[in-house]
């Protein structure tokens, strides 16, 4: 198995946060997705990979070799999206080819100019006067201009509207029909990862909660509703982030802890949205 | 051929993709030799991962219904008479079952059905 | 190299939009109008424009995230602060000779008398003093990007060169003897000058490149 990207006991110290222990890795011709809820670490880590930040401590490979970050000519094979567009805001499109083509090996200006197309952006507008999906498909378009065989999206599609998260979805879904091309996907809306992730890493408080394949995580875990009275004590602790309210009880279970409850509750497949709020509510009751 | 997948269906995509090609070679929709869309532009057509579609054909192939040949693609092997003729009368069995149960749950006897099915087979000569 | 020399043409898309005639017009104008009192006031102006203009590719920088398209386009840090350092001793000697220029030019329009060796005498003291200024603010502005890094120096700036003005009032003899042994070696005076000029550069870069290293965006 290659891998694009491995994360080794990844650690970022700030004033009042910090994300530890970060380890992971991203298998060729995947698309892993990258989630918790925000403010769990997922921009911080996503920085630290591509140098923005300087590390505690931890170890980063990029294709298999040591980097600090995008140092070298990393930038050729690894195309980046991040939730706010990094360009000059007077520049258009045409400034932005202008300003980044010297820098690669190999630009493709065809490429470019046919993914503006698509997305119908005007060459001549100026980024601030782009709306915010039409940065978000601008940035895109470059990350996808220089025979990229990495994408890495911090939060690409807030603020999107869903047919515009759809298009996106479907361009990282085309992405990887070239088995050599892999894809790394932070966002706090899974829907869009419940259907074409194939791992998936799961950050909350700044550490790591799961990192593998995404069937395996949905596949372990089940949502359960009752009432509290049909349970006891000894199975009241295998609910996770359990929500009560006045006519019942829903929380997440280990699907394998399902036999251990009572037939009277409601068991059914959970959604990876849920995995993250229950996840959640379960972690703020521990502190 | 069809493969059509549901996300709010119980049963895990990969089985249904599974049971879809399953059917479409016992139905003679997939023939001997026919070649399968690969397992990333299915997973791209289906928007679904490629993990999953990959789950699905390495069952099929485990199963024998399918081989892989390295940079070519997946071929559908040539199957077995009695297999196919047992998942025929497998799915007539389930069928069956079900128009059972309705008839004893509605008060329908079993001399009405027997009419009925007689009836039906004449009508589709 | 390569890539520094590519970042500062980098730095000059970023500023292109705003090199426009409104602009370039209203510096003229402004530049004009200090002329006609006297020769060193319009260069001066002229070369205090250069020192406004370092902060420029900062400020855009900042507003604008850019730090991290450098670091997407695996723009070194060395590139990037020896890009800006190129970049302002450039402008200020572009803008050294351009003064150079105006000045005469502006002394035939008005039949005034060409004085050669006082325009240069201004000019070169100019740049030294401004390029020492530049080495100071430079640091800080890496250390702390454009904003902060404006508030911090812009006031001890200001105080500074006040005081040098102040000070160069009341040592004026001390200070004319001086120039009057610079006018008697101006071989020594030169490279000396240079060699002094050279190592405060070379100080401040280190500083400001060890500075723009730790910081994380």
């Amino acid at each position: 198995m290659e891998y694009v990207l491995e994360v080794t006991s990844l650690e970022k110290q700030y004033e009042n946060f910090s994300v530890k222990n970060i380890s992971f890795k991203v298998p060729k011709g995947y698309i892993m997705g990258f989630i918790g809820p925000n403010g769990a670490g997922k921009t911080t880590t996503i920085k630290a990979i591509l140098g923005m930040l300087n590390i505690s401590s931890g170890n980063i490979k990029l294709f298999g070799k040591d980097s600090q970050g995008m140092n070298g000519q990393f930038n050729d094979k690894i195309g980046i999206v991040m939730d706010t567009p990094y360009f000059a805001e007077d520049w258009n499109a045409s400034d932005i080819e202008t300003a980044v083509s010297p820098f690669y090996q190999h630009w493709n200006s065809e490429t470019y100019a046919s993914l503006l197309e698509k997305f119908s952006i005007d060459r001549k507008k100026k980024l601030r006067d782009l709306s915010r999906g039409m940065k978000v498909k601008l940035m895109v378009s470059v990350a996808l201009s220089h025979h990229a065989t990495f994408l890495v999206l911090d939060e690409p599609t807030s603020g999107l509207d869903p047919v515009a998260r759809e298009e996106l979805c479907d361009l990282l879904s085309e992405f990887v029909t070239d088995e050599n091309n892999s894809v790394l996907f932070s966002t706090h809306i899974t829907s869009d990862l419940e259907k074409i992730a194939d791992y998936i890493t799961f950050i909350l408080n700044g550490e790591i909660v799961y990192t593998g394949l995404k069937d395996d995580l949905m596949e372990n875990y089940s949502l359960a509703k009752g009432s509290l009275y049909e349970i006891n004590e000894e199975q009241r602790k295998l609910l996770i982030g359990a929500r009560e309210y006045s006519t019942g009880f829903e929380a997440m279970v280990k699907t394998s802890d399902i036999r251990k409850l009572p037939n009277e509750l409601l068991t059914e497949p959970i959604t990876l949205d849920e995995i993250i709020v229950f996840m959640n509510k379960e972690g703020k009751t521990d502190e | 051929m069809k493969i059509i997948v549901s996300n709010r269906s119980e049963l895990p995509i990969y089985e249904q993709i599974k049971s879809q090609i399953k059917e479409a070679i016992f139905s003679g929709n997939l023939a001997e030799g026919e070649l399968l869309p690969s397992i990333r532009q299915l997973a791209r057509d289906l928007k679904i991962s490629v993990i999953t579609t990959t789950r699905a054909y390495n069952d099929l192939e485990e199963e024998g219904f399918i081989t892989s040949v390295q940079g070519k693609g997946s071929y559908v092997l040539p199957q077995n008479k009695e297999m196919a003729r047992e998942n025929t009368l497998r799915k007539i069995e389930l069928s069956l079952n079900d128009a059972i149960g309705t008839a004893k749950a509605g008060g329908i006897t079993k001399e009405e059905v027997i009419r009925m099915l007689n009836l039906l087979y004449r009508e589709g000569e | 190299m390569n890539k520094t020399l590519s970042f500062m043409k980098l730095d000059y898309v970023t500023l292109r939009p705003y090199v426009t005639m409104k602009n370039l017009f209203i510096m003229i104008a402004v530049a004009l109008f200090f002329t006609v009192q006297s020769n060193t006031s319009s260069i001066s102006i002229l070369m205090a424009y250069g020192f406004m203009f370092t902060g420029y590719p900062f400020a855009v920088g900042e507003k604008c995230n850019m730090d991290e398209l450098y670091i997407s386009l695996s723009i070194s840090r060395n590139a990037v602060v020896g890009g800006r350092y190129l970049f302002t001793i450039l402008m200020e000697l572009c803008l050294g000779v351009f003064a150079c220029l105006v000045s005469v030019l502006l002394s035939l329009l008005l039949h005034r008398p060409i004085e050669a060796r006082e325009t240069l005498i201004v000019v070169v003291t100019l740049f030294f003093v401004l390029s020492f200024l530049q080495t100071l603010q430079l640091p800080v502005f890496f250390k702390m990007g454009y904003a902060k890094g404006k508030m911090m120096t812009y006031m001890p700036l200001m105080v500074l060169a006040f005081l040098i003005i102040v000070i160069s009032k009341h040592v004026s003899k001390v200070l004319s003897r001086f120039i009057e042994w610079l006018s008697k070696n101006p071989v020594t005076a030169i490279t000396s000058g240079i060699l002094i000029w050279l190592l405060t550069v070379l100080i401040s870069y280190q500083i400001a490149l060890k500075l723009y290293k730790k910081r994380d965006f």
